[in-house]
């Protein structure tokens, strides 16, 4: 069986997740385990090395993405689109203007805003980035990255 | 890896390992480093340096003239899925 959930409650909690503009806790009942916020903007990291569902990768740094500050850059309000099908793509772009050149990068990683920030997504790029040099854009353009819960 | 000129124009796969700005080079992606046509983009030729140079700023000629630079800054189009 390819798919468990009924896709149409899958939407719901993707939507509620990723598209919300405001903070908001979820709060299970008895036994359901603890509560839990999700504080939007949320945040795309870049990565040097991608991480697991189980463990934070390697952010790209000043240091080697010359003109990427660690912490990320904001995805805006409602940072993804209304889900179709069990998946949804940003609604904004993000970018970065290298001031150097820039190790590869493999991968990102979407955090929250919240004061210590909570990883939700993570996942490889399509394809590696590399060969940044001094005056050159990364970006990721609206619609470029997409949340894939079609197989829950 | 999709580039292309951060000017615009056309975009280009870049194989992995593959330096981006010397794959736009070969492509014919050059212009004149200070005016060159709007038109003129990546995988295109760029057929006049109207400031520096009346004939061809880089297809063509055995070595780049002065005031021609292959494309740069670039713009590189990141895509990403994540679950």
């Amino acid at each position: 069986m390819a798919n468990m959930t009924d896709q149409t409650r899958a939407n719901a909690i993707i939507q509620a997740l990723f598209t919300s503009s405001t903070t908001f806790t979820i709060t299970p009942g008895t036994s359901g385990g603890s509560a839990f916020t999700m504080t939007p903007p949320l945040k795309i990291r870049l990565m040097t090395a991608q991480g697991t569902n189980t463990s934070n990768g390697t952010e790209s740094t000043s240091g080697n993405c010359p003109g990427y500050t660690a912490g990320g850059v904001s995805l805006g309000s409602s940072g993804f689109a209304a889900p179709s099908g069990g998946q949804q793509t940003n609604n904004n772009s993000a970018s970065w203007s290298a001031t150097g050149s820039w190790s590869t990068v493999t991968a990102i990683e979407i955090w929250d805003s919240a004061g210590t920030p909570l990883r939700w997504l993570q996942g490889a790029l399509t394809s590696n980035i590399t060969g940044v040099a001094n005056g050159d854009t990364v970006q990721f353009a609206v619609g470029s990255i997409t949340i894939n819960a079609s197989a829950w | 890896m999709l580039i292309r000129c951060r000017t615009g124009g056309e975009i280009l796969d870049v194989a992995d390992g593959q330096d981006p700005h010397a794959a736009l080079d070969a492509n014919g992606c050059s212009h004149c480093a200070d005016s060159h046509p709007l038109d003129v983009h990546c995988g295109e030729t760029a057929n006049s340096c109207p400031r520096d140079h009346p004939g061809p700023c880089w297809n063509g000629e055995g070595e780049r003239p002065d005031g021609c630079a292959v494309c740069r800054p670039l713009l590189f189009i990141a895509n990403a899925r994540v679950i």
